[in-house]
C-alpha cells in the first residue's frame, strides 16, 4: 500500500507516496523510488495525508480527485497539462528534429 | 597525458632555477616536454551520497530518476552548492538538493520540493551572497501558460533549509506561451550600480508576440533571522531587450553589472542590464555585424552561452556562423569571442573587434567540430577561475547511434588578447553511456572554494538504456600547456 497526499479545499491528489508525515510542520515524504522529499510549503492545515491506499497505475499531480476511498480522473487538469507540454515539445523538436525520442511527451494517467 | 620530464642534462628538475634566465615559475616547457607535475585537461568522477553514506543510485547519480531543467549555485557562507531541477518522481516539480564536498565524494541532504508547480522543466538557482539566501526561479508549462515563479530560501549548514520564502510570480501568460532559455535563464547581480543585489530574469513573453524581456528579482528588506518572513521577493516591471522571437540568448555577470548577448533578428548585440532600484533599462546596445551568426550553440539542452572571466574582466561567448563560408568563417563553426564592458559606469558592452573583413574573425577561438557537431546536448561555456581557461563542453554522435552521444569538452585560455585551443585532438569525453544528454547546468559562479581546480558540469540521460540516469560529473581544466 502506498500513501497519497490530498488538498484538503478540492480533494485534489497532490503528491504519491511511499509514506509521508509533518511532523517537521510541512510535508516530508517517502518518494516511489525510496528517496526522502521535505515540501516546506505544504502543510497540515490544506494538505492531509492518506495512508493505505492504492496508487493509480499511471499518475501525475493535480490530474486525480480523492473522495470516498476513490479516484477520479480530471480531464480538464490533464488537458491543461498537456496544452503546456505540447508548447514545450513542439519548441524542442523544431530544433532537435530527428534526434531521437520526442521530449516532454504527453501526460498519461490512468486508475 | 602530460609529458614526465624529470631531469635536464642530469640535473633534477626540482632543482633548475632558471633556464637562459627564465625563472621556473615562468617556464612551461622545454622543447615541447612539459614538467612533471603539470595537470592535464581532465574529467573527475564524483561519488555521490546521500546524508547517511548510502550511495544514491549509479555512481555520480543525484537522483534516481529523469530530471530536467539543471541549474547549479554556490553558496560561500556555508560551503554548499545547490543543484535545482525538475523531479520527474515528483510530477517534475521544481527541486533543490543542497551537497557538500570532500575530496571527490559529494554528500546530499534531502529533496526539497520548492513549490507544488508540476511541469516545471527549467530552472534557475542563485546565491545572493550578499544576503545570504537561495533565489530559485522556475518555468512551469501547468500553471501560467508557462508561468515563470521564484521563491528564496535561507540555507542552514547542514544541506536543508531554515527559512522558505512565499511564492513570487515573475510573469505570467494569458495568450499566448512563456518560453525561455534552459541554463541561460537568469544571472545574479550581487552588488549594482545601487548596491542592491538582483536576479535578472531573461524571458520570451507569450503575451507579446514571443519577443524577449527582463525582469528583476530581489529579496525584500530581510532580517537575519531564519525564518520564512525573511526570504520574501520583489519582482519589478518588465523591461523589453529584443523583438525576436527565438529565445536565444545568454547573460552572466561580472558582480556588478550583468552583460546579455542576444538574437535580433539576423544581427547578434550584446548590451547590459541597468538597474532603478528594481526597474530595467539597457545599455546602447553594439552588433556584431558579421550577417549569419546566430546565438544557437546551447540549442536545446546547452549550458550557458557567456561566461565572465575575471582574470581578464571580460565574458567570453560562444556564438554560431551560419553564413556562407569564407575568410576565417566557416559555416556551420561556434566562435568564442569576447565582450566587454566600458564608458561611464561599464554600461556599454562592445564586442571585440574581429577584423576587416568581419569574415577574418581575428582574434577568436573556433571551437572543435566534435563538441558541436550533430550536437544533441546542446552545447556551453564554463569559466574555471582556478586555471584560468575557458571549457566549451557539447556532445557528439557522429559514429554513434542517436541514443548514444557522448558529452565532451574543449579548453582554450585566454591571455587578454588571443585566443588558444585544445583543438580536436584534445577533446575529452565527459560522459559516455547511452543515451540522449538532456539539460546541462553549470557553474556561472567561481566555487573553487569548495570544488578547488574542478567545476561542476550536471545533466541527465534520456531515453537509451540509462534512461533517468543523472548525473554531476567535475571538469578540470589542467594547466598543462594547451597545444
Amino acid at each position: 500500500m502506498a500513501t497519497i497526499i490530498i488538498r484538503k479545499s478540492d480533494n485534489m491528489v497532490t503528491h504519491f507516496a511511499l509514506e509521508a508525515n509533518f511532523s517537521k510542520g510541512y510535508l516530508s515524504f517517502t518518494d516511489v523510488n525510496n528517496e526522502t522529499v521535505e515540501s516546506p510549503s505544504v502543510k497540515s492545515d490544506a494538505y492531509e495525508i492518506v495512508n493505505d491506499v492504492t496508487l493509480p497505475k499511471k499518475w501525475f499531480a493535480d490530474c486525480f480527485k480523492y473522495e470516498d476511498g476513490a479516484y477520479t480522473i480530471l480531464e480538464d487538469q490533464v488537458a491543461m497539462h498537456n496544452e503546456g507540454r505540447k508548447v514545450m515539445r513542439d519548441k524542442f523538436n523544431a530544433i532537435t528534429a530527428g534526434q531521437g525520442d520526442e521530449e516532454f511527451p504527453d501526460i498519461e494517467v490512468e486508475i | 597525458m602530460a609529458n614526465e620530464v624529470t631531469k635536464l642534462n642530469g640535473i633534477a628538475i626540482g632543482s633548475i632555477t632558471n633556464v637562459n634566465g627564465i625563472t621556473d615559475a615562468n617556464l612551461a616547457k622545454i622543447n615541447g616536454q612539459e614538467f612533471t607535475g603539470s595537470t592535464d585537461f581532465q574529467k573527475i568522477s564524483f561519488t555521490t551520497v546521500d546524508s547517511s553514506g548510502s550511495a544514491i543510485g549509479d555512481a555520480g547519480e543525484f537522483n534516481t530518476g529523469r530530471s530536467y531543467g539543471h541549474s547549479i549555485a554556490f553558496d560561500p557562507d556555508t560551503s554548499q552548492f545547490i543543484l535545482m531541477f525538475s523531479d520527474t518522481l515528483n510530477s517534475e516539480r521544481p527541486t533543490i538538493r543542497i551537497g557538500t564536498v570532500s575530496g571527490t565524494t559529494l554528500t546530499f541532504g534531502n529533496k526539497i520540493e520548492v513549490e507544488t508547480h508540476s511541469n516545471a522543466n527549467t530552472t534557475g538557482c542563485y546565491y545572493d551572497t550578499a544576503k545570504d539566501r537561495l533565489i530559485t526561479i522556475w518555468m512551469s508549462s501547468s500553471t501560467g501558460r508557462n508561468g515563470i515563479y521564484a521563491k528564496a530560501f535561507k540555507l542552514n549548514s547542514s544541506r536543508g533549509v531554515d527559512g522558505t520564502g512565499t511564492l513570487a510570480t515573475v510573469d505570467t501568460a494569458s495568450s499566448g506561451y512563456n518560453q525561455t532559455n534552459a541554463s541561460n535563464f537568469g544571472a545574479m547581480n550581487q552588488n549594482d550600480e545601487n548596491g542592491n543585489s538582483m536576479v535578472d530574469v531573461l524571458y520570451e513573453d507569450g503575451d507579446d508576440s514571443s519577443h524577449n524581456y527582463a525582469r528583476t528579482v530581489m529579496l525584500d528588506d530581510h532580517t537575519n533571522a531564519d525564518d520564512d518572513a525573511s526570504c520574501s521577493l520583489n519582482v519589478g516591471s518588465a523591461a523589453e531587450f529584443s523583438t525576436d522571437s527565438s529565445n536565444r540568448w545568454g547573460i552572466a555577470s561580472d558582480g556588478t553589472k550583468n552583460c546579455i548577448v542576444y538574437q535580433e533578428g539576423s544581427s547578434v548585440r550584446t548590451r547590459t542590464i541597468q538597474h532603478f532600484t528594481q526597474a530595467i533599462s539597457f545599455g546602447t546596445y553594439d552588433d556584431l555585424s558579421l550577417s549569419g551568426m546566430e546565438m544557437t550553440f546551447a540549442d536545446a539542452y546547452g549550458g550557458t552561452n557567456m561566461v565572465y572571466d575575471p582574470d581578464n574582466d571580460c565574458f567570453h561567448v560562444a556564438i554560431k556562423f551560419t553564413g556562407s563560408s569564407s575568410g576565417n568563417a566557416v559555416n556551420g563553426n561556434v566562435y568564442i569571442l569576447k565582450v566587454t564592458l566600458g564608458g561611464s559606469d561599464d554600461k556599454v558592452a562592445s564586442f571585440q573587434s574581429i577584423g576587416n573583413p568581419l569574415t577574418n574573425l581575428t582574434n577568436t577561438a573556433t571551437i572543435s567540430s566534435g563538441t558541436y557537431t550533430n550536437n544533441v546536448t546542446g552545447g556551453g561555456l564554463i569559466y574555471s577561475h582556478a586555471r584560468d581557461r575557458i571549457i566549451s563542453h557539447g556532445s557528439a554522435n557522429a559514429g554513434h547511434s542517436v541514443n548514444n552521444a557522448t558529452i565532451n569538452a574543449e579548453v582554450h585560455s585566454y591571455n587578454g588578447s588571443t585566443y588558444t585551443s585544445g583543438g580536436s585532438s584534445n577533446v575529452i569525453d565527459i560522459e559516455t553511456r547511452n543515451g540522449q544528454p538532456r539539460g546541462v547546468g553549470t557553474l556561472h559562479v567561481d566555487a573553487s572554494a569548495i570544488f578547488g581546480n574542478v567545476v561542476p558540469i550536471m545533466s541527465m540521460l534520456y531515453g537509451g538504456t540509462n534512461d533517468g540516469t543523472t548525473f554531476i560529473h567535475g571538469i578540470d581544466a589542467g594547466d598543462a600547456a594547451i597545444n
